[in-house]
């Protein structure tokens, strides 16, 4: 089974109209990214709080340096998880603590490199996740951090297990292609 | 938490196998990574909304600004000037209406004078009567034109008793119609008001 990857118009693209000052598109890219911003925010700096002030830093950035941004050096997405970085590192040092990855089972033992790895990755999979129809997304998130069954997926939404299904494995195949996408 | 089911369970088995090693690929990185947050704070979205509204400072500007500022300091530190960086001095006084959705509520804005290097103008807000909101709920001053929420002067929480805060804005207040309070943000498809002052044309 093949899935077209969305058809919504490219990171890059919204950049791009973003550093022409076009404030829908910067709307359209928050929409994208502000779940993947504040989640590595969370994640880094430990509380929701500076989180949030990180990730509010992080859109003012876009919004300031968009035209910074150029293509041939790497993905849009790449672009926005180095600005996200940079503003969480400043924030946390104003507290003048070390910048940590919140430890979760996946990661409790990995070392720094490993760690950046496992960032970049959450950072990929959880942006191409807002690029799913909310219909797959949702399924995925109650199958893989709820860890629910399809059955019990398909009585939580109150829709035939054919249907969750379907859209879980049109979903993958989705995600599939949007991370190959986003791998620069 | 529970472990996700098997990837076997989630997509069938009649895959064919190149398909099944592409989506276990994508299964892999599913189960390695930690869940994303339910939802973003709306606090967080009501605050990048407003964003663009800041407009951009070129490299031009920010000499200017860094000029004016220098110049500031070099104002203050001679004692000569108005040097208004901790005092407050009101232009006029804005009393908003309570609206039938927050009838014992009282608001006032104090308007201060505009700083003529910025544009800015300071407001000193003071609120009585308006009920504390959940950590993720908030109130907004804001300014009405055409009946739509057209800026936005800020966002405040409310304890128990009095409460005043104080913003910086650079609007020119004569382009609005009202200054209303509300709970929540610009993105609320119909906020309510629940205070509200016209603003008299010019």
């Amino acid at each position: 089974m093949s899935v077209a990857v969305a058809t919504a118009e490219s990171d890059s693209r919204l950049l791009e109209r973003v550093a022409g000052g076009d404030r829908d598109a910067f709307t359209e890219l928050y929409q994208r990214f502000a779940r993947p911003v504040f989640a590595m925010a969370v994640r880094q700096l430990g509380d929701s709080g500076r989180a949030e002030e990180a990730a509010q830093e992080t859109f003012a950035a876009v919004w300031r340096s968009a035209r910074s941004y150029r293509p041939e050096r790497g993905s849009a997405s790449a672009w926005l998880y180095a600005v996200a970085r940079h503003a969480i590192i400043d924030r946390a040092r104003q507290r003048r603590e070390p910048v940590v990855e919140v430890p979760d089972e996946a990661t409790a033992e990995a070392g720094p490199d490993e760690q950046a790895e496992v960032a970049w990755l959450a950072w990929r999979v959880h942006s191409a996740l807002e690029q799913l129809p909310e219909r797959e997304r949702s399924v995925l998130e109650l199958a893989y951090w709820s860890g629910l069954s399809q059955a019990e997926i398909a009585s939580y939404l109150d829709v035939p297990l054919g249907t969750v299904k379907t859209r879980t494995r049109t979903g993958l195949s989705r995600l599939a292609g949007l991370l190959e996408e986003v791998r620069a | 938490m529970r472990e996700p089911p098997d990837l076997t369970e989630l997509v069938g088995t009649d895959l064919e196998p190149e398909e099944l090693e592409q989506l276990r690929s994508v299964d892999a990185a599913l189960r390695s990574v930690p869940a994303p947050p339910h939802e973003v704070p709306a606090r967080l979205t009501a605050a990048v909304a407003e964003v663009p509204l800041a407009g951009r400072r070129g490299r031009r500007g920010r000499v200017a600004l860094a000029l004016a500022f220098a110049a500031a300091l070099v104002a203050a530190s001679f004692g000569i000037g108005h040097w208004t960086g901790t005092r407050f001095e009101t232009d006029y006084t804005v009393d908003l209406t309570p609206t039938a959705s927050a009838p014992g509520a009282q608001a006032a804005v104090r308007v201060g004078e505009r700083d003529e290097e910025s544009g800015n103008v300071e407001l000193i807000v003071d609120v009585t009567g308006l009920p504390e909101l959940g950590p993720d709920e908030f109130y907004a001053l804001w300014l009405e034109r055409d009946g739509e929420w057209a800026a936005t002067c800020g966002y405040f929480a409310v304890g128990e008793g009095d409460t005043t805060v104080r913003m910086t804005v650079s609007y020119d207040f004569l382009d609005f119609d009202a200054w209303n309070i509300s709970e929540g943000s610009r993105q609320e498809e119909t906020p309510t008001t629940l205070l509200t002052a016209e603003i008299p044309d010019a």
